[in-house]
């Protein structure tokens, strides 16, 4: 008991001081979501602690992902007027995203002469990890392999995201928001919904959107991409 | 000490309300699929919020502190990554350059895409 209560106390801890880095130093880049992942799994690996046992006390704080999630609501709702009117555009540009994903990720792994049981697992990695997971599952891939290549694009647009965006001078928090939405999924939301309400409508839109129509597109999808 | 029994009052509320909307959306997912629980329930507040039932200036204080402290909660999740060391050991760098090169793609077109073919917002 003790042992769970300092595993969730350390992770809010590592947390909170990377956050206060971050604001004090002003860098976005100082991601402190990274930072606090690079602290705890060196805490973790150093001490020969493995990952259920943190997670006995951690998981007190992963249960709150499905009430924040619900939470990013709130942003969707006060974009709702704005969205309705471009539904056209949103559909569009999330159909490019998917195809983009899907397409993308499955010729990269080709060319690196990955197996077809592990390309089937990771392509599907712009989206909520539960969905991945299915998705990749009904393609004849490994569920637990979707959900490490999930991770990756989450943790890549969520650190990175809006940094990688200004450097290509893209601002608009609109296209921000849809194209973090669209391949960080609740990750990259969550993170872009402390800096713009806007971005963050846009990008809880583009997360739903791409969830579904990679859970339609996909099985159609990859097997014929796999085949030519 | 006004201010603060109000703030509290309003994030009971707002967990409440949320808290509701996510057992929906269990209901939701649990008949129709597709979509997992948590996004139904969001669909669900950002109606729940258009219909005026719930007084959003306060629940928007409320949600506001969530954001802002958000990413936590997917961090235990991401120390997850630690379970995979056999598979990144072999494949690893590979993953990585794959997810990273496909996340960063994409979302240059989309931005790019995104902000030519969006209407302006003085348009609206």
């Amino acid at each position: 008991m003790i042992e769970a209560l300092g595993f969730g106390l350390l992770t809010i801890a590592v947390f909170l001081f990377w956050m206060r880095i971050q604001k004090r130093a002003d860098l976005l880049i100082l991601n402190p979501l990274l930072f606090s992942l690079f602290c705890i799994v060196g805490v973790l690996t150093l001490m020969d602690i493995d990952y259920q046992r943190y997670m006995r006390g951690a998981s007190y704080i992963s249960f709150f992902v499905e009430p924040c999630v619900v939470a990013l609501g709130y942003p969707l709702f006060k974009q709702l007027k704005m969205i309705g009117r471009q539904w056209r555009e949103l559909v569009t540009l999330c159909l490019l995203a998917v195809f983009t994903v899907l397409t993308v990720s499955a010729l990269l792994a080709r060319w690196m002469g990955i197996e077809d049981w592990v390309i089937r697992s990771l392509v599907i990695l712009c989206i909520t990890t539960a969905i991945a997971m299915e998705t990749s599952e009904a393609l004849g891939g490994a569920p637990s392999l979707a959900a490490l290549t999930v991770m990756i694009a989450g943790f890549t647009g969520s650190a990175f995201g809006m940094q990688w965006l200004m450097l290509m001078r893209i601002r608009e928090p609109r296209a921000v928001g849809l194209a973090i939405g669209s391949t960080a999924h609740a990750l990259g939301t969550a993170t872009i919904a402390r800096y713009s309400y806007e971005s963050s409508a846009y990008a809880s839109t583009a997360l739903i959107l791409c969830a579904i129509f990679t859970a339609i597109v996909a099985p159609l999808y990859i097997p014929f991409l796999l085949s030519l | 000490m006004r201010e603060f029994l109000s703030a509290l009052v309003g994030f009971i509320v707002t967990a409440v309300c949320i808290a509701l909307c996510l057992g929906v959306g269990h209901i939701f997912a649990s008949v129709l699929g597709v979509l997992p629980a948590s996004l139904y329930g969001m669909l669900l507040f950002a109606a729940l919020l258009a219909t005026g039932l719930m007084d959003e200036e306060r629940l928007g204080k409320s949600v506001a502190r969530i954001v802002y402290y958000m990413p936590i909660v997917f961090l235990p999740i991401c120390v997850g990554v630690m379970e995979y060391t056999d598979l990144i050991a072999s494949v690893g760098w590979k993953l990585l350059l794959i997810g990273v090169l496909t996340t960063l793609l994409t979302m240059s077109l989309i931005a790019f895409v995104a902000s030519r073919m969006l209407p302006r917002e003085s348009d609206d």
